[in-house]
């Protein structure tokens, strides 16, 4: 009769020493582990899979769907001193904390943005003025769209 | 006449007084606490806790078995529904038709981080056995560090009935908890370099993969893991609703609909479930201890992969190890936690869609485990 086996039949568990019943939970933790690894690594490679042979076939036809993902990579070509927040995801604006020109501080929440059934904020990551508001309360956004364009305050870390 | 008004008296609630039963619903009152002034999980917490009363009130019949004559208590056929396992994968269903695997899809890797974070569930069985629980109720223990209530509910009810409410109740009550237990374990295994990690933006998912996509992890887990079919079959299948297009009337209902009737039916039956004399037990105690062990394990074994898997990439593509603790499922909070803590080392960090990527797999994850356990174990 397998460690398994008895493991899982309260009365021989009884009669099982510790040193039985650690081999036996050791053994079901490293197969449960090593199963669940295995699977889901294979679901990956599928994935891989899919993805090359779709793109394979796309190629002739890889440079159209580039260019609506340039606006993501926009950033850093702002001015000197400015800062794009940008979101990471599809969503909706629910709330604006700031206006345009208005001073705020490192970690100030900007904006509430609305997606997958919950709320995240978006703080500024650095002190300065609000330089444009890209989207208003009530805006869908993709992902990747500048949503506020700070003008970084030289200097001091604070305002 | 007399006789008939003692008798009448004899059956109300005071005559019948036992304080466990008041025992229990002190803790329902406190459970209707935490969900309605405190904000935990109300959804599920609500339906749990008045159940919970309604069965513990004094004399109440309302989960009470059928006897000759008289049919059961109402909670009691809810409680079939859940026995024979229709109402855990019917939420499947509508968790499948609200998810977007996109994050996952465009980064395969989290995958693996999802398989990760399933170490919990694995060490929290050797402790459950360790403390005296036979295979199969160590197996539903574990299963609470999936931190998904739906497959704990599944897997508890087919190895293990007599624990399904401290499970469930321990389940979802760390669920709304993954904010406190997780940023500790998050920040004792990392750096301050590792969690600035910067991520880059993930590439853009087409349709037709979207599309594919269940279809290939329905038929990779039927051929491997048969027993974790009936949760992750219906999840794909929910997915596959939404991302079709072609059906968004059934991915409509199975999200929302079908979805909210099933909570409801499965909250009342769970928390029914939980009378005083099997709830009031140092078993339940061990199972909640042993629960939250499950949880930390799980975020640090997403957490340790992650830096593991960090040894072998290249610089540019490393990967933050905070997105490995959201590989514990409890969709969408694990995930916003790794955003939480990641900005607060780096407010430009934006680890939130990094983090949905082992968030999803951890739902697919933590099902294949319980198919595991259940093929091991339920004879």
């Amino acid at each position: 009769m397998s460690i398994l086996e008895r493991l899982s039949d309260p009365q021989l568990l009884g009669q099982m020493s510790l040193g039985q019943k650690i081999a036996g939970a050791l053994v079901t933790a490293v197969i449960g582990m090593l199963v669940c690894m295995v699977v889901l690594a294979i679901i990956m490679l599928a994935i891989r899979i899919m993805h090359a042979l779709m793109s394979r076939k796309a190629a002739p036809e890889a440079e159209a769907p580039a260019a609506p993902a340039a606006p993501a990579k926009a950033q850093p070509q702002l001015p000197d001193g400015q800062c794009g927040i940008a979101s990471p995801c599809a969503g909706k604006v629910q709330t604006l904390n700031a206006s345009e020109g208005a001073a705020v501080r490192m970690g100030d929440v900007l904006l509430l943005m609305e997606a997958g059934a919950s709320i995240f904020q978006f703080p500024a990551p650095v002190a300065g003025t609000v330089a444009k508001l890209c989207a208003a309360e009530g805006d869908s956004v993709e992902a990747g769209q500048v949503l506020v364009i700070l003008k970084e305050k030289e200097g001091s870390a604070d305002a | 006449m007399l006789d008939g008004l003692v008798s009448f008296l004899g059956n109300t609630g005071i005559a019948l007084f036992d304080w466990r039963q008041l025992v229990m619903i002190v803790i329902a009152c406190v459970l209707l606490y935490l969900a309605l002034v405190k904000e935990f999980e109300p959804l599920l917490l609500v339906p749990i806790a008045f159940g919970m009363l309604l069965s513990n009130l004094f004399g109440s019949t309302i989960f009470s078995e059928a006897t000759e004559g008289s049919p059961a208590g109402l909670f009691r056929y809810f409680f079939l529904l859940d026995e024979i396992g229709i109402l855990p994968p019917l939420i499947f269903l509508g968790v499948g038709a609200m998810t977007d695997f996109g994050p996952l899809i465009a980064n395969p890797k989290s995958l693996l981080l999802g398989a990760g974070a399933q170490l919990g569930i694995f060490i929290t069985f050797i402790g459950a056995i360790l403390l005296g629980f036979n295979a199969q109720e160590a197996g539903s223990i574990a299963i609470i560090g999936g931190a998904d209530g739906p497959t704990a509910i599944m897997t508890c009810t087919r190895m293990a009935k007599q624990i399904l409410p401290a499970v469930a109740i321990a389940a979802y009550s760390y669920m709304a908890l993954v904010p406190v237990i997780q940023p500790p374990v998050m920040k004792a295994l990392t750096t301050k370099e590792e969690r600035s990690i910067a991520m880059k933006q993930l590439r853009e998912v087409s349709k037709k993969e979207k599309v594919l996509f269940p279809i290939v992890v329905t038929i990779v887990v039927a051929l491997l893991v048969p027993d974790a079919i009936p949760l992750v079959g219906m999840l794909m299948l929910g997915n596959l609703f939404k991302e079709s297009g072609l059906t968004n009337r059934l991915s409509d209902t199975a999200s929302n609909a079908l979805c909210n009737i099933v909570t409801i039916l499965l909250g009342l039956a769970v928390g029914a479930s939980a009378k005083a004399e099997t709830f009031l037990t140092l078993q339940t105690i061990e199972i909640i201890v042993l629960g939250v062990i499950a949880f930390a394990v799980g975020s640090a074994g997403g957490v340790l992969l992650a830096k593991f898997m960090n040894l072998f990439l290249k610089k540019e593509n490393r990967i933050n190890p905070l997105i490995g603790s959201a590989g514990v499922s409890a969709v969408p909070m694990a995930a916003r936690v790794s955003q939480m803590v990641g900005q607060k080392e780096n407010p430009k960090n934006f680890l939130l869609m990094h983090a949905m990527g082992p968030n999803v797999a951890g739902v697919i994850g933590s099902a294949v485990a319980a198919g595991i356990l259940l093929s091991l174990f339920n004879h």
